[in-house]
């Protein structure tokens, strides 16, 4: 039988991937504990840039009030010029990227939205953002909007879905680290102290890697004593790790590791004999100068 | 001046309340204008002794063409009017949403000044938000200790003997001796504890699983890198920098005590002078020249010491890094030598 169906593409709209700074996540998720009474689900803008791959960079956002009733639904355009211009001067790199949203599926209001900053910018990207927790994770999805048309004639219109990952810069992970630990602590986990110093830090990182090496040797002994079957890209693995270890011989390491040694010995002294210095020096400052007469 | 004091209800506020989501925006803020140090307003409220801040908001940096327009007042004027301007419009953006929109005080990054933000004007501008909004602090931010993998934010504000002093507006030896303030006492920091939104917990326990975290993107592993020498180096540079400044201060001083011992003498006698010639108009019946102040003006008004003090608190927050700096170089040296020692 012959089929008679047309099939339609939607139109390519170049992007094929979201990248969310965890920045954007926060906004969101508070912007959606502070929603007014009453409200379902709150939305908002979206800034970043658009990189030639085809990547959408998401690297802020701010809110945007807006209200639903029935099948209408209003955004507060003022708001949105007013906060636009006040963050372009701010941040004149990042531009509008698309909206944001709470919930897991988008309506025909989220049409109605996206036609809104379709306006704004080309190819909008829409992030959905399970705040209620109803698949009981932080599902992010993303979708472009693609439009059917035939010639010039557009015929209906589709979200698609465009994969999303999260994309933290390295000081952003040492701020999330320090939350997590934070987290840990709030629940009881006693171990790690909040506001670390830098010697606190690295004795935990210590820590961490004598765990690790520990794990890699008994599991090494286990394969060994042919308990357990070898993995074949652990050893690989492993291999590799080994030999960028640099061998050097035992008199030159001795030598580097001394001057290195003399060299950091050296700062702690003279920082120890500035600091007395400073104690000498503002004692000077306290001599009472006033005109004797 | 004294009155807004006075009315000011709130205890003294002894620790802060920081939420997440402003260290994630302070983070961001900084780094994406590093090495230039930018500002921002940090919102929230205080409740008791804990000054709760929940939210922030970027300021505009200053034009990169200050420098040119710098002394032609008009253009600065009129950023700051601008500057005013997009405050209050933010703060207006901000109630619309329901987010706390109480002034608790305000960040700085450090950009890539090696934790260092103590200058006059640090202190200006925080003497003129605790003198008018009471419980204010300013969070300094250090992107380039972040980077090397450990999160500095420190809350700082003035403390009330300095405040004391800055309302006297007397900066002599005399006036700080008075005030019994050092250079460890102009600021104090305030201690911080971090606080989320249940919300903002549940997602952390899913991001602390999430791979962009664990394996080799594990910070707690990336801490181990043993390749922070630049940045010592680079601290002890701004040290003998600040050192080099201190010592012209010094010379400065002694250069005005020798002034004023030498001027002395020469005082005196003008003092005996125009006490025999009063006396000498008052037998005549006229009126006596005016009072001795005019000749103690003689003396060298000595140098603000101000300065002075801020670049010894700023020396000492630099060594106090730099031996951190250090210890930690130390601590990597022997974890090195024990992994070459396994490989004999």
């Amino acid at each position: 039988m012959e089929s008679t169906d047309i099939f339609l593409g939607g139109e390519d709209s170049g992007v094929r991937e979201v990248q969310v700074s965890p920045v954007v996540l926060f906004n969101v998720l508070d912007h959606f504990i502070r929603r007014t009474e009453g409200k379902k689900r709150v939305i908002g803008t979206l800034l970043g840039r658009f990189s030639t791959s085809g990547t959408v960079h998401v690297t802020d956002s701010f809110p945007l009030p807006h209200s639903e009733s029935g099948d209408e639904v209003a955004v507060d355009t003022d708001y949105h010029k007013n906060m636009y211009d006040l963050h372009k001067r701010v941040n004149s790199t990042e531009e509008l990227v698309g909206w944001y949203a709470t919930g897991t599926e988008t309506d025909l209001k989220s049409v109605i939205i996206h036609e809104f900053y379709g306006r704004e910018c080309v190819n909008p990207v829409h992030l959905l953002v399970d705040a209620e927790l109803s698949s009981e994770r932080f599902d992010m999805s993303a979708f472009v909007s693609t439009a059917y048309k035939i010639d010039d004639l557009a015929l209906s219109s589709e979200f698609r879905s465009i994969p999303v990952c999260m994309k933290p810069d390295k000081a952003e992970k040492v701020g999330l680290d320090v939350l997590f630990k934070n987290r840990r602590r709030e629940e009881g986990d006693l171990s790690s102290p909040v506001m670390a110093s830098e010697l606190e830090n690295l004795e935990k990182s210590m820590e961490r890697l004598l765990d690790l090496l520990d794990t890699i040797g008994k599991n090494v002994d286990a394969v060994v004593a042919g308990e357990v079957e070898g993995d074949v890209t652990t050893g690989r693995f492993l291999a590799e790790t080994l030999t960028m270890v640099p061998r050097m011989n035992a008199a030159d390491f001795e030598r580097l590791f001394g001057d290195n040694m003399r060299d950091l010995l050296m700062v702690a002294y003279l920082c120890k004999l500035t600091q007395t210095q400073l104690i000498v020096a503002e004692k000077l400052l306290a001599v009472d100068t006033s005109p004797k007469y | 001046m004294e009155k807004p004091l006075d009315l000011r209800p709130s205890p003294q506020i002894t620790k802060v309340r920081l939420e997440g989501i402003t260290v994630m925006k302070v983070i961001k803020h900084c780094h994406d204008n590093f090495p230039m140090t930018v500002m921002g307003q940090l919102l929230g409220m205080d409740v008791d002794d804990t000054l709760e801040i929940t939210n922030c908001y970027p300021f505009m940096s200053q034009p990169t063409t200050t420098a040119e327009t710098g002394h032609d007042g008009t253009d600065l004027s009129s950023f700051e009017k601008e500057q005013q301007q997009h405050q209050r419009d933010m703060m207006w953006c901000v109630r619309e949403v329901n987010i706390d929109h109480q002034v608790v005080g305000w960040y700085q990054s450090t950009g890539s000044q090696m934790g260092s933000f103590l200058s006059p004007q640090w202190i200006e501008t925080q003497y003129n938000y605790q003198n008018h909004l009471g419980n204010i602090v300013c969070l300094i931010y250090d992107p380039i200790r972040t980077e090397e993998g450990l999160l500095s934010i420190h809350a700082y504000r003035l403390t009330k003997h300095f405040m004391e002093l800055m309302r006297k507006g007397d900066f002599t030896s005399l006036g700080f001796s008075n005030t019994d303030v050092l250079a460890n006492s102009i600021i104090e920091e305030v201690p911080i504890a971090l606080h989320n939104s249940s919300l903002i917990n549940a997602a952390l326990v899913e991001l602390d699983q999430a791979e962009e975290f664990s394996g080799e993107n594990d910070v707690e592993l990336a801490r181990l890198s043993i390749g922070d020498k630049p940045v010592l180096e680079q601290s002890m540079e701004f040290l003998i920098c600040e050192l080099d400044t201190l010592g012209k201060e010094q010379s400065k001083y002694s250069y005005f005590m020798r002034n004023l011992v030498r001027s002395h003498g020469q005082v005196i006698e003008k003092m005996r002078k125009r006490r025999a010639e009063n006396k000498k108009r008052d037998a005549n019946g006229e009126e006596p020249l005016p009072d001795e102040e005019d000749v103690i003006q003689m003396f060298e008004k000595e140098p603000a010491r101000l300065e002075c003090k801020v670049l010894l608190k700023d020396l000492d927050s630099y060594v106090e890094s730099i031996k951190s700096l250090a210890s930690e170089g130390i601590v990597k040296q022997y974890g090195v030598s024990a992994v070459q020692a396994g490989d004999e």
